[in-house]
């Protein structure tokens, strides 16, 4: 049994989005898969307008099923309406890291002009800047 | 590496990645290695090893196509009829 990571964007404007996701639940367990993780992270703004939208609900899941299965899943998704875009990864196993592109970002630190490179600390570069900004 | 007279070594903030996997939703390591028009800096700028910049890499592009980092700076907004 292959362990994938599924992530959807739904159209913001269904209602249904739990619903849709314990139908897919359904199919998956009647096919003798194990489902390890599912979030719906909410309506989200996109980094890109897709489908002439710009927000849309985010929904993760990591499941574990055959390849058949991960093949019919995609034609499903691809026939839904409301499902806007969807990513399927192959995984070796189903750990799951929270995602951080839902925090809030860090304020961002103000890089000062140094007079060598050897006098810059390492939490001002690991920090995003903008210096097209400020220069 | 040749040791550099002129300037010390920079300091890349993907030094204390983990060589395995990069999370491609981690979206703020990610921009760190976006230019201002969103594209993939070079090894070079980012100081990085083949290897690391291979797997920076595909973790940038799966994050653009999941939805978590944008593909260009511009973008058109879109026309609701």
């Amino acid at each position: 049994m292959r362990h994938y990571e599924i992530i959807l964007l739904v159209k913001p404007d269904s209602d249904q989005v739990n619903d849709m996701i314990e139908r897919y639940h359904q199919f998956i367990k009647s096919k003798s898969g194990v489902i390890h993780h599912t979030e719906n992270m909410g309506r989200q703004t996109l980094v890109y307008p897709t489908h002439k939208l710009n927000k849309a609900y985010f929904v993760r899941m990591n499941i574990e099923c055959d390849c058949a299965v991960q093949k019919e899943l995609r034609s499903k998704f691809a026939l839904n309406d409301a499902i806007m875009k969807y990513t399927i990864i192959r995984r070796d196993d189903s750990t799951i890291k929270p995602i951080t592109f839902l925090q809030s970002k860090e304020p961002e630190v103000q890089r000062k002009h140094f007079s060598s490179y050897s006098e810059r600390s390492e939490a001002a570069i690991i920090a995003p800047t903008e210096t097209a900004a400020q220069s | 590496m040749k040791p550099n007279f002129y300037r010390k070594q920079k300091h890349s903030p993907f030094a204390k990645v983990d060589l395995k996997e990069i999370d491609y939703t981690n979206s703020q390591l990610l921009e760190g290695a976006l230019t201002d028009t969103k594209k993939i800096k070079s090894a070079r700028v980012l100081n990085n090893s083949a290897r690391k910049q291979k797997l920076l890499t595909k973790a940038i592009k799966r994050a653009r196509h999941a939805g978590f980092l944008p593909h260009c700076d511009k973008y058109e907004e879109p026309k609701i009829h």
